[in-house]
This record gives C-alpha cells, sequence and structure tokens, in this order.
C-alpha cells in the first residue's frame, strides 16, 4: 500500500481518467515494493568512508550558519557584516591617506622641493603656490590649481559634482533557490 | 556514539538533530542517515530502473552524492524528499545511458515469479513493468521527476514542492500535465494485476 494513496482530487478537481492511469501506477509500486539487498547499506558506507571529510570551511561553515537562522536574524547578521565592510574600508581609507599625507615630504614628488620649502604649512594639496591659502576649504584635492587665486570653486568641476559617478549598480537578483543540490546538491552536473 | 540519538534519528520526524549531526561531519550520523533511508532509496531506484545492480549502485552514488553535497541541502524539506529527488535524478541518468539494452531486472522477476505461478502471467507482468517504466522516463521534466516522486517515491505532493523548491500548485500543475501525458500511453491497456 502507497504511503500516500492518490485520488485526482488532490489536483484541484476530479478526473477519473487520471484516476485510472495513477491505479495504474501506484498497481506498479505495489509490485515492485523490493526490499534492498543486506549487504547495500554496508556497501554505502563503505563508499563514504572512501571520500574525504566534507567537513566545510571558515567560510562555509559561516553561510551555514547564516542559512540556518531565521530571516530577521539573517537579515540582522547581513547587515552587521556590510556595517563591518564600511568600517574596514573607511579605516583603510584613513591609514591610506595618513600614509600619503605623512609620506608626502620623502616620497619622490615631480614637484621642486623649493616650492614646498616656501609653504609654511605641510598642505597636503601639491600647491604650486608660495602663499598659503587661508581658504576654510583647504581640503586635500588631488588636482592642483594652476593658478594661485584659483578660488575654492575651482575643485566643484562638473565632474565633481556628479553625485552619481561613485553610484554601486544595483546587484542582479540571482536565484540561488531552484536547485539546491541541489540542491539537492548533489545530482547536477 | 550516544544511542539515544541513534534511534532517534530513526524517526522521521527528528530530522533537525540528524541534519545539525551530519553537518558537523559526524560519521555516525550518516551511518545512522544510510540505515534509515537505504530501503526507500533502493525502492525508488529499483521502480525506475528495475531491481538489481543498477538500483545498487545508484542507490550508493545517492548516498556518496548527499555526503558530498550536504552544504547543499538547505533544509526546506525532509532529508528523505532530498534524498529521493537526488536518488531519481540519479536513476533516470542512468537508465537513458543503458536504454539501448535494458535488461528486466531479477529480483522483480523474482517477485513477479512468487506471487504468480502462471508463466504468462509472469511474462505479461514483466513486460508491462518494463513499458511502465520506459513510459515514465519518457516524459519530459518536470513532469517525469513530479511523476516519479509522487508514485515511484511515493511522496506527497507537498513533500515533492519542498524537495524541490517548486510551489505547491506548480507541482500541482506538472503533476496533471504528466498524468495526462501518460494517459493514452498506459491508460489504454488493462492492468494485469
Amino acid at each position: 500500500m502507497t504511503r500516500f494513496p492518490f485520488g485526482s482530487e488532490e489536483l484541484g478537481r476530479t478526473d477519473p481518467e487520471l484516476d485510472r492511469v495513477a491505479a495504474e501506477l501506484e498497481s506498479y509500486a505495489d509490485q515492485t515494493r523490493a526490499t534492498p539487498p543486506p549487504a547495500l547499506a554496508t556497501r554505502i558506507l563503505a563508499a563514504v568512508d572512501a571520500e574525504s571529510d566534507p567537513r566545510p570551511g571558515a567560510w562555509a561553515r559561516f553561510s551555514a550558519a547564516l542559512v540556518g537562522l531565521r530571516r530577521p536574524a539573517r537579515a540582522l547578521a547581513a547587515v552587521a557584516v556590510l556595517a563591518a565592510a564600511v568600517v574596514g574600508a573607511l579605516a583603510l581609507a584613513e591609514i591610506a591617506d595618513r600614509a600619503r599625507t605623512d609620506g608626502f615630504g620623502a616620497s619622490s614628488s615631480p614637484l621642486p622641493s623649493a616650492t614646498l620649502t616656501l609653504s609654511p604649512t605641510p598642505s597636503p594639496t601639491p600647491s604650486p603656490s608660495a602663499t598659503p591659502s587661508p581658504s576654510p576649504t583647504a581640503t586635500p584635492s588631488p588636482t592642483a590649481s594652476p593658478s594661485p587665486s584659483a578660488p575654492a570653486s575651482v575643485v566643484e568641476t562638473p565632474e565633481a559634482s556628479d553625485d552619481h559617478a561613485d553610484e554601486t549598480p544595483e546587484p542582479t537578483a540571482t536565484d540561488g533557490g531552484e536547485d539546491d543540490h541541489s540542491g539537492p546538491g548533489g545530482g547536477d552536473d | 556514539m550516544d544511542r539515544v540519538a541513534t534511534s532517534a534519528w530513526h524517526d522521521e520526524g527528528v530530522d533537525d538533530a540528524l541534519i545539525a549531526a551530519l553537518r558537523s561531519g559526524d560519521r555516525d550520523a550518516f551511518a545512522a542517515l544510510v540505515e534509515r533511508e537505504t530501503g526507500p532509496i533502493y525502492r525508488t531506484c529499483a521502480r525506475i530502473l528495475g531491481a538489481g545492480a543498477d538500483a545498487e549502485d545508484v542507490a550508493q552514488e545517492t548516498f556518496v552524492i548527499a555526503y558530498r553535497s550536504l552544504r547543499g541541502f538547505r533544509g526546506t524539506g525532509s532529508l528523505r524528499g532530498w534524498l529521493l529527488r537526488i536518488a531519481s535524478r540519479q536513476a533516470f541518468r542512468r537508465l537513458h545511458r543503458r536504454r539501448p539494452a535494458a535488461p528486466l531486472d531479477a529480483v522483480a522477476e523474482e517477485r513477479v515469479a512468487d506471487a504468480n505461478a502462471d508463466p504468462a502471467r509472469v511474462s505479461v507482468l514483466r513486460e508491462r513493468h518494463g513499458s511502465i517504466r520506459s513510459t515514465v522516463a519518457s516524459l519530459p521534466d518536470p513532469y517525469r521527476e513530479v511523476v516519479a516522486l509522487r508514485f515511484f517515491a511515493e511522496l506527497s505532493l507537498l513533500e515533492i514542492a519542498e524537495a524541490t523548491g517548486r510551489p505547491l500548485n506548480t507541482v500541482k500543475t506538472h503533476l496533471r500535465r504528466g498524468l495526462e501525458r501518460l494517459r493514452p500511453l498506459l491508460g489504454d491497456e488493462e492492468s494485469p494485476s
């Protein structure tokens, strides 16, 4: 006897023709209720023992832990990972910025050293200007101003005002759910 | 290994503990899984391929694949459903590889012979069984998979939906269309049972 006897009503409508086909399949299943040979389980275990240990690595364990979490917790964990990544990136940028600032005079600069010695303060901007700029907008700009009287507005080039230049494109949604081997992990090759 | 846990793993309802143990690399847990599921897996393979060496080979392959890809198990359905899906896929793959010279299975024939002494009747049954196997195998996917999981693996529609990750209504549609395609191929003949 099959575990779940078929009735066409489970498909949403009664259909004697489908019931007849299903009855034939169920009859076949009943007549072929084969039992495995006693040694099969042992043979399977021997084959599995011959496999290398599939224990996952650190990243896979982390991913599996994420998958195992409930949806809100998973979202929270993802946000935490994202925040950690952002903080890390900012820290790296800060370190890189400091290193550039500190090591500017020592490094081989394309500018003449005389220009640098005239500057009263070590400006991060490699400006050829001999006078210190009192402008409050003394942001470290990678573009050197060609004129000594260049106002802060020079920094605001049309390219610089393009707010979308650094936007990350929307990630494409990938459907990882269809096949789990598959999902079912295995079986798909 | 903890005997209590092992016996608990034989209960279909405690997949969670078993899955956790499997994911941690517990080989005893895998042994318990093999012990619990070899019967259904082999039976499904035998219904697709005919009982015998091929069904045994595919049952073994199923567990090896499962062992390698435990990380791929999302836990959305039962372990049995996941294993049976792997098994049915592998079995159909094997069937297609050997199709030109598909032998009838020895064990199933033996069962038929035990149940029905009349040689003529046994012969008819053998032929009928071979015809059912090849007819179901000739269905295109996903109808073939759903029909096999429903009737050969004896899963409910809900279990199939969970194992395949498809919506329940989609599974119903696939099953209905699969049966409709089988109707002209199977329904005309009188079952010899």
